[in-house]
């Protein structure tokens, strides 16, 4: 359990927080995988992750609008709202890129068992 | 009394639902509003979509959830490759070992390790991408919260030198800041719920809809009267503001410990014009009158206080409910629950571990395996409790107050 509360400004950018002083969890500073470097290394690879699918979701959004003859500008992509049925397929899209790229996570390290 | 009608679809299932005025019934009647929060009418699910301000930071979030989906299904004989790792070590594991144990053992085996290692890792990225995104945004989302902070269809009341109870002012689900620390809280929840509830592929607003699905479930009174209506721990709002799309003619209230919370909530009523009152007030002393509600519920708030608010929170809504008034508090399962099933396998007790300790869940162990929510509502007087299993790891628990 935290020792102490974190402070938390009554105003920011000179607007009022109506926020109050928490405590902090320390959820942060766990070590699970023998060394901090590889834990810390496993949070950088998924980040990437999250980085790369967020190019390739502008990349998508784009050719989107190039199909429909519209240009393929920041404000355009931003203002980009997705159909239902494109939000499936973007997810289907995501859990295949998810597993092609971090599936060897899941492997398992026993012997095959045949019978 | 109402009356039910089904009135999908329901183009305009919004503010005031104008087009149901043209109703026959006597207008003193309440409204019950039936509709479908899975096949929203184009115009309404626009206005009920939500995305973070930014599309790459939204992209992300959405992708540590997707990664998530993919990867937990892939740990097939994860408990029996642990048990295998445990006896080449020579360690014999107690089958009725505390969580607590039972992870340290699981943490022994390399594959249960990079399960937690990353599901928490994604928790932590999915929080960054979306505190980051709304923060880059803070100077202009105060500010019109400062605007809509005074304006209506519905009120909203803080209570800035409110004593906000210790056990509140934790980081729950690591969210950073918690539900109270944060000037911006109410949107880093309500992004972070959608994150929680990938239930739906429509993943833009997911959670809305299963707001609106609870509401759309709630128990009413058996007389049909349903004039006002209040959500305890509302935080960003959603299920209050479900309640009223579904009954359009009662008083709703949501109240809550953060102001941040209550604000933001208040500020997406504003804006969806939406009659919601919004109150930063504890569940446990709500400041309203004896008898004054019909329905009293609330969306997973039990499981973030202590057992001792729970007892105390149970009896509040009892003392504010008029007789005939529904109790419903949705939740996960607990002790007193027939569909209440503990952890039992050692992978079982270290997942349930995780989440206490490093999900930061700080209560929910107090809440599931030590609060008898059925045996709580009737020491608080309830008459009738019913209780049951609701569907993925809720229990549906219904009071009427005799």
């Amino acid at each position: 359990m935290p020792a102490g509360k974190t402070k938390v400004d009554p105003v920011v950018d000179n607007h009022a927080t109506y926020a109050t002083d928490y405590f902090k969890a320390d959820t942060d500073q766990q070590v699970w995988l023998d060394s901090p470097h590889i834990d810390n290394l496993v949070t950088v690879a998924l980040a990437l992750g999250g980085e790369v699918w967020a190019t390739r979701q502008r990349q998508i959004i784009a050719e989107k609008l190039a199909e429909k003859k519209i240009a393929a500008t920041t404000a355009n992509i931003e203002a980009y709202r997705p159909s239902p049925e494109e939000e499936k397929v973007w997810e289907a899209q995501r859990q295949e890129m998810a597993l092609r790229v971090y599936g060897t996570l899941t492997r398992s390290l026993k012997p095959l068992k045949t019978g | 009394m109402f009356k039910r009608r089904e009135l999908f679809p329901l183009a305009s299932g919004l503010a005031g639902l104008a087009v149901l005025t043209e109703s026959t019934e006597a207008q003193a009647a309440s409204r019950d509003v039936k509709l479908d929060p899975y096949k929203m009418p184009a115009e309404m699910r626009e206005k009920y979509s939500t995305r973070l301000a930014t599309l790459d930071r939204q992209s992300a979030a959405d992708f540590y959830g997707s990664f998530r989906l993919a990867l937990g299904s892939k740990y097939q004989n994860l408990e029996e490759e642990v048990a295998e790792t445990l006896t080449e070590k020579g360690i014999k594991a107690d089958p009725n070992c505390s969580l607590m144990e039972a992870w340290d053992l699981c943490l022994k085996d390399p594959r249960f390790a990079m399960k937690a290692r990353t599901w928490i890792s994604g928790q932590q990225l999915m929080w960054s991408a979306i505190k980051d995104s709304l923060h880059t945004q803070r100077d202009q989302i105060l500010a019109e919260m400062e605007k809509t902070d005074r304006m209506g269809p519905g009120k909203l009341e803080l209570n800035p030198n409110m004593e906000v109870p210790e056990y509140t002012r934790y980081e729950i689900h690591i969210q950073p800041g918690g539900y109270v620390g944060d000037p911006l809280a109410g949107g880093i929840s309500a992004f972070g719920s959608k994150h929680f509830g990938r239930a739906s592929a429509n993943l833009w607003n997911d959670h809305t809809e299963r707001h609106l699905t609870f509401a759309q479930q709630m128990a009413t009174p058996e007389d049909g009267n349903v004039n006002r209506i209040l959500d305890m721990g509302t935080g960003f709002g959603y299920l209050a503001s479900s309640l009223k799309v579904r009954f359009p003619d009662a008083e709703v209230w949501g109240i809550d410990v953060g102001g941040p919370q209550v604000r933001w909530a208040h500020n997406r009523c504003v804006k969806l014009g939406l009659d919601v009152n919004y109150a930063q007030r504890l569940a446990e002393d709500t400041k309203f009158p004896d008898g004054h509600f019909d329905i009293v519920t609330s969306y997973i708030l039990h499981h973030e206080v202590t057992a001792a608010a729970t007892k105390k929170i149970v009896a509040e809504a009892f003392r504010i409910l008029r007789p005939g008034g529904v109790f419903r508090p949705i939740d996960f399962v607990t002790v007193g629950n027939p569909a209440y099933n503990p952890p039992k396998s050692l992978t079982q007790k270290a997942a349930t571990w995780q989440d206490h300790r490093y999900n930061n869940e700080v209560w929910t162990l107090q809440w599931k395996m030590n609060s008898d929510l059925p045996q709580i509502m009737r020491d608080a007087g309830f008459a009738k409790v019913t209780a049951k299993a609701m569907g993925g790891a809720f229990g549906d628990v219904v009071a009427v107050k005799a």
